[in-house]
């Protein structure tokens, strides 16, 4: 039996646990809790140690959908989960304003990993700026990005769209191996 | 079969008259449409805008129908000419003349493609051997696009461009564009030839505030019309062997996605490449990369690289590619 995973991670509310369902054979294993801090005032639960999704691609080969918790203190876990994945996406929503610190904050966390292996982007929530009348600020994004030298795909999502998630999916695959 | 018309050049009181024709008397033959390529242009050539419509569109697939006072002789033979005063019946003949015209051209289309396609059955080889086909921009939208930005950004300042009744305002200081027509009606805009008398570009200081307008950043906008105007082609001022480096990945949930876009995209963002060698590389028509390059160029996602340095291929050093290639089919057929 040959098992890989990959992880996804951001920060609460970005939709992880709902991208890993669109992608998912099984129906997602959460950990939920009742939010109790900051977080309640975002949603009334949140993960609290990992969210568990599933690919089944042949009788032999699983690929496993771990999420990491957003609070910021379990961020001793982050690297500890991406150990051994095949990748990394990063889901951040769009349409708040610390959107740029965000993606900071969880490049740095992953700064290790990210420099021997892939990771993406998927920016979520888009659809409250638009009807907002605002639009992505790609260019702080592509600033962030540039300044720190990574030329990595990031695209807008719908973490409950499974086209959208199989295209950041397949861009992860791309960007370890073009050629195949 | 209906032929869609457009008037072009009139006086207000005969478009209206015309226009009134067509809905009653003529909607068995012909409906008006805004398209930029209908199957007709009823053009008035008794003045400068109409004769310049009749010598950008003389060449064009559309036919043509001009209304004149008096018998022109420098005009081809494929365009129909209506003598004013016309009656509408004289307008009914034309359209029955360009239906059977269009049937019988149909018809030879048809044949010839069913030709080709036995043909490229017979030599599947000749898909190999592209070569990279060029083309103008600046007759384009795509360069009339790139005009206004330029001027925008240098004169801090909107800029208009009007084609007929399309409009795009360019705001290059907050990096948008404001269409007053749905975004998938870029594809007619794309579809022929320019010229600075059919498109006009100015400063405006008095912006439009129409909330049916279509806001849409200036990458996004850029990297359509690149794709609609390419078509597998490569700018002529681009060279196949230059070397071009990807620093940002188009939007490529949002955007249209040129065919292979994501593999390019995979190994482009690796290191500085040429054209042929991303075609050869990843085993897809150079005409894929051509059109993804001209994009991305436009977009300000990539840009030329200094010097010439030495491509590295890429090799993967990974032992998953069965892993992925499942995955890869997954993930598509999902």
């Amino acid at each position: 039996m040959r098992q890989y995973k990959i992880i996804f991670s951001g920060p609460v509310g970005a939709g992880k646990t709902t991208s890993i369902q669109s992608l998912s054979d099984i129906d997602v294993v959460a950990t939920e809790a009742r939010a109790t801090d900051k977080v309640k005032e975002i949603k009334e639960n949140t993960t609290v140690a990992m969210d568990y999704g599933r690919i089944n691609l042949d009788a032999e080969t699983t690929v496993h959908l771990y999420g990491t918790p957003g609070q910021q203190r379990f961020d001793f876990m982050w690297e500890i989960l991406a150990q051994g994945a095949l990748g990394l996406v990063l889901l951040i929503d769009c349409s708040v304003s610390s959107v740029i610190d965000d993606i900071d904050t969880y490049l740095s966390a992953f700064s290790k990993f990210a420099k021997t292996n892939s990771v993406v982007i998927g920016l979520t929530r888009s659809d409250l700026l638009t009807a907002s009348d605002h639009l992505i600020p790609w260019d702080a994004i592509y600033k962030k990005l540039e300044d720190d030298d990574l030329s990595i795909a990031i695209f807008e999502v719908d973490a409950r769209n499974k086209d959208d998630m199989n295209t950041l999916l397949e861009a992860l695959i791309l960007s370890i191996d073009p050629m195949v | 079969m209906l032929l869609s018309v457009q008037l072009l050049a009139m006086s207000p009181s005969s478009q209206k008259t015309l226009a009134g024709f067509i809905k009653t008397k003529g909607k068995n033959h012909l409906v008006l449409s805004d398209d930029l390529m209908p199957d007709v242009l009823i053009i008035d050539i008794d003045n400068t805008q109409g004769k310049q419509y009749l010598s950008h569109y003389q060449n064009s697939e559309t036919k043509l129908i001009t209304l004149s006072l008096s018998q022109q002789t420098d005009i081809p033979s494929s365009v129909i000419q209506i003598q004013k005063p016309f009656t509408g019946v004289e307008i009914l003949r034309s359209a029955e003349k360009i239906k059977e015209l269009k049937t019988a051209s149909d018809l030879e289309n048809n044949k010839a493609l069913k030709k080709s396609a036995i043909n490229e059955e017979r030599a599947p080889d000749n898909k190999q051997k592209s070569i990279t086909l060029s083309y103008d921009p600046s007759t384009t939208f795509q360069g009339m696009l790139r005009k206004a930005i330029q001027l925008s950004d240098k004169k801090n300042t909107p800029v208009l461009i009007s084609i007929q009744q399309y409009r795009v305002e360019i705001y290059a200081d907050k990096n948008i564009a404001r269409l007053n027509f749905a975004k998938k009606r870029l594809r007619t805009l794309c579809q022929f030839p320019l010229t600075d008398q059919l498109c006009d570009i100015k400063k405006i200081t008095l912006v439009s505030d129409n909330p049916d307008d279509t806001t849409i950043a200036l990458p996004e906008l850029s990297w359509e019309v690149a794709i609609l105007c390419s078509r597998g082609r490569l700018p002529k001022n681009m060279a196949d062997d230059a070397q071009y480096q990807l620093k940002k990945w188009p939007n490529l949930t949002r955007w249209s996605q040129p065919e292979s876009a994501l593999k390019i995209a995979g190994l482009w963002s690796k290191s500085p490449n040429n054209i042929n060698n991303i075609a050869r590389q990843l085993s897809i028509p150079i005409e894929h990369v051509c059109s993804f390059i001209t994009a991305a160029i436009d977009s300000n996602l990539a840009q030329q690289s200094n010097g010439i340095a030495e491509i590295i291929p890429f090799k993967t050093e990974n032992t998953n590619s069965a892993l992925f290639r499942k995955l890869l089919n997954r993930l598509k057929r999902a």
